[in-house]
């Protein structure tokens, strides 16, 4: 499968900032074009440059009608025809319209020269009104310098109109490139575009089949570790038949009169085999856990029945010099998974005191209110005991360098611990003992007194159960009792369901009802052991109802 | 009344009479006719400096294509003149300039903005050589829109007569 050449990211950023950048020049080439359009469609210098050639013939005319008769109306007429001449020159220069008019006269152009002869004709128009000698001949004079400018304006108003018209074609000579400009750019940002959605199609492909890949190799190797725990697990199991018929016939030629070396000999046999049996229940319960088929149980328990279980089994394994005891104080039954609990504790204590006196150490087990914790302490100090919990603390799972023959403990008893919700850690001390603590959550179980009624037509029936249940917070109360009654266990096998349940729920409206033995109408019953005599599910069953 | 009060208060009144006079265009008096509203029922009504000058005065700062930066007009609201004539109600007016050329307005130009007919840039007087006495002015510089070739042409200037259409 090919999968293709990953496509850098940095190409993508200089791709989009390409596109900006093309983009911004389009725009404001096209901003700044329109922009000098309105400019030019605005400016009014063609009709300005006219209106001045005009007023300028209109005064001419004034001063014509001047000469014959100077009557005050005639020289009211040229002086407002003067005013008006001169308000048009001299617009020269002011404004924007004004900065074009002066842009296209020069600097010795002749609307520059008719404002200097204005400014001197000015001080002198008084005279032209009053009539005087040299009067025509005076106004021939002006008459033949502004028919001079007349001519001049004429040119310049011609200037004036090529020059707009010129700007103009620019313009839109700018325009229709900045057009041509726009298109090649909108092409390209087209071309860029689907460049770049191709470059995307093709990444998003690549990166599918990656997943697909990973997705194929995860399943691979979950597989082949299902199927190597899966293995591990039936041979731990198949492994135990086996030793069960080694350690029972071991135990009954303990049991028989042998010489104290045979003796020794037995228990030597007896322990190696007790240590394989915890060796292959751990590796069972990791393979469980390793596969996912691990389901922890949550059922009540005493803190002394750990401590008795760990204890059993430390001596069992030839350490029952260490130390168990439950801290004061701590609740005597909790909720959890009593044998992967004394699996943790029991595979700790072991790696613990390997190859060395169990009496060094102590497992003290405690409960701050919502964990259990258990404390394994051992009075050692030295390089080897640094060096056993560091491997203890580092482990990491799935680390096939970390499997080693030393690990296998506390590999088992990490995964246990894990699968508790548990935290495995070193507590600090001033002395040389070193402490590993467990600490899992786990709820104390409210203690209180259970009342039971027990409905059975046989004597011996009754006085089994009584005795399998006996408790301090157990209480079997009589048949004619009319105290409360929380549990009522009826033997299904012996009496008679239908009359008989009618009148019990009709008595104990609120109690539990308990079957022993597979009942007809198990519609009556809240809990069915199937079993009875399994008293020790009866007495797990009954004993749940403490924590509950 | 004390006799020598009311010399001195008649001498104060010709007093600030000459000085606003001297205010005033050289060649235009206060009293003489500056503009003439004609109506839509044909009649006539000058107007003088003087009467226009004693309308409320509006002031608007604004550029303009013919003038250096920003120039502060002042004189009356166009809407208010023609109201002296009834011609508010008009749907369009002409302005004519003192050289005959003219230009036709929508009368909603004159509700739509405060354009006045401006007598001072600056506080001067404006002469018939600055454009005066009496320059259409549009607030062009507070509204973009007056930006264009169409009110460009309406800033008549010289405008001698206001008439009908």
């Amino acid at each position: 499968m090919t999968l293709g050449r990953p496509i850098p990211r940095y190409l993508g950023v200089v791709v989009l900032l390409a596109m900006a950048g093309f983009a911004s020049v389009g725009f404001f080439s096209i901003r700044r074009d329109v922009e000098n359009l309105r400019i030019i469609s605005q400016d009014n210098t063609q009709w300005s440059a006219t209106q001045m050639e005009l007023e300028l013939l209109r005064f001419r005319l004034s001063l014509a009608d001047l000469a014959p008769r100077p009557m005050p109306e005639t020289i009211a007429a040229m002086q407002e025809r003067f005013d008006i001449l001169w308000s048009r020159v001299f617009m020269m220069g002011h404004g924007r319209l004004g900065e074009s008019l002066l842009r296209y006269d020069g600097e010795d152009g002749p609307v520059a020269g008719l404002a200097a002869y204005l400014q001197e004709l000015d001080p002198i128009l008084g005279d032209l009104a009053r009539p005087s000698p040299g009067l025509a001949a005076r106004l021939a004079g002006i008459e033949e310098r502004l028919a001079a400018f007349q001519q001049e304006l004429r040119e310049y108003t011609l200037r004036v109109i090529r020059a707009d018209s010129a700007a103009g074609d620019q313009v839109r000579t700018r325009i229709q490139t900045s057009a041509r400009l726009t298109a090649v750019i909108s092409l390209a940002a087209v071309l860029l575009s689907v460049l770049a959605l191709f470059l995307i199609l093709r990444e998003n492909r690549r990166q599918r089949e990656i997943a697909e890949m990973s997705r194929r190799s995860a399943e691979q190797a979950e597989l082949a570790s299902r199927a190597k725990s899966r293995f591990l697990s039936m041979m731990s199991h198949e492994l135990r038949n086996p030793l069960n018929g080694i350690l029972g016939p071991l135990a009954l030629l303990g049991q028989s009169e042998l010489a104290g070396r045979q003796q020794r000999l037995v228990v030597q046999a007896q322990q190696s085999g007790q240590s394989m049996v915890q060796m292959l229940s751990g590796l069972l319960d990791y393979g469980e856990v390793q596969d996912g088929r691990f389901r922890l149980k949550s059922e009540p328990f005493g803190l002394g029945a750990l401590a008795a279980a760990v204890r059993g089994d430390l001596r069992a394994e030839g350490a029952g010099g260490a130390t168990v005891t439950v801290l004061a104080g701590a609740p005597e039954r909790v909720h959890g998974d009593l044998d992967r609990l004394r699996q943790i504790f029991v595979h700790l204590a072991l790696y613990m005191v390997e190859n060395r006196d169990p009496a060094t150490a102590t497992l003290s087990f405690g409960h701050d209110g919502t964990s259990l914790a258990g404390e394994i302490a051992i009075a050692a100090s030295g390089e080897l005991v640094d060096w056993k919990l560091d491997l203890l603390m580092d482990l990491r799972e799935g680390s096939p360098d970390q499997v080693t023959a030393e690990a296998l403990r506390p590999l088992i008893a990490r995964g246990l611990i894990a699968a508790c919700n548990g935290v495995l850690s070193l507590v600090e001390t001033a002395d040389s003992r070193r402490i590993v603590r467990v600490a899992v959550p786990s709820a104390a179980v409210r203690l209180e007194l259970l009342r039971v009624h027990l409905e059975t037509r046989s004597m011996a029936l009754a006085a089994i159960y009584q005795a399998a249940l006996r408790s301090d917070r157990v209480v079997f109360l009589p048949p004619e009792s009319s105290d409360p009654v929380d549990i009522v266990l009826v033997d299904s096998t012996s009496v008679g369901e239908l009359p008989l349940m009618a009148r019990l729920r009709a008595r104990f409206p609120s109690a539990l009802f308990v079957s022993l033995g597979q009942p007809q109408s198990p519609e009556f019953f809240d809990d069915i052991v199937e079993v009875p005599n399994d008293m020790s599910q009866l007495r797990s069953s009954i004993l749940g109802r403490l924590a509950s | 009344m004390i006799p020598w009060f009311g010399a001195a208060l008649s001498a104060l009144l010709r007093t600030l009479l000459v000085a606003c006079l001297s205010l005033l265009p050289v060649g235009v008096s206060a009293a003489e006719s500056v503009l003439r509203l004609v109506g839509g029922d044909g009649r006539a009504l000058d107007l003088s400096l003087q009467e226009l000058q004693a309308m409320p005065q509006t002031t608007v700062a604004t550029e303009n294509e013919f003038s250096d930066g920003v120039v502060s007009y002042r004189g009356p609201l166009v809407r208010d003149v023609l109201g002296l004539a009834g011609m508010e109600r008009l749907a369009e007016v002409r302005f004519v300039a003192a050289n005959d050329y003219f230009v036709d307005i929508p009368t909603r130009d004159f509700s739509d903005y405060d354009a006045i007919l401006a007598m001072t840039a600056d506080g001067e007087r404006l002469s018939r050589r600055e454009k005066g006495p009496l320059w259409l002015m549009y607030p062009i510089s507070d509204h973009a829109e007056l930006r264009s070739r169409v009110y460009l042409r309406r800033l008549i200037w010289q405008v001698v007569r206001i008439e009908s259409r």
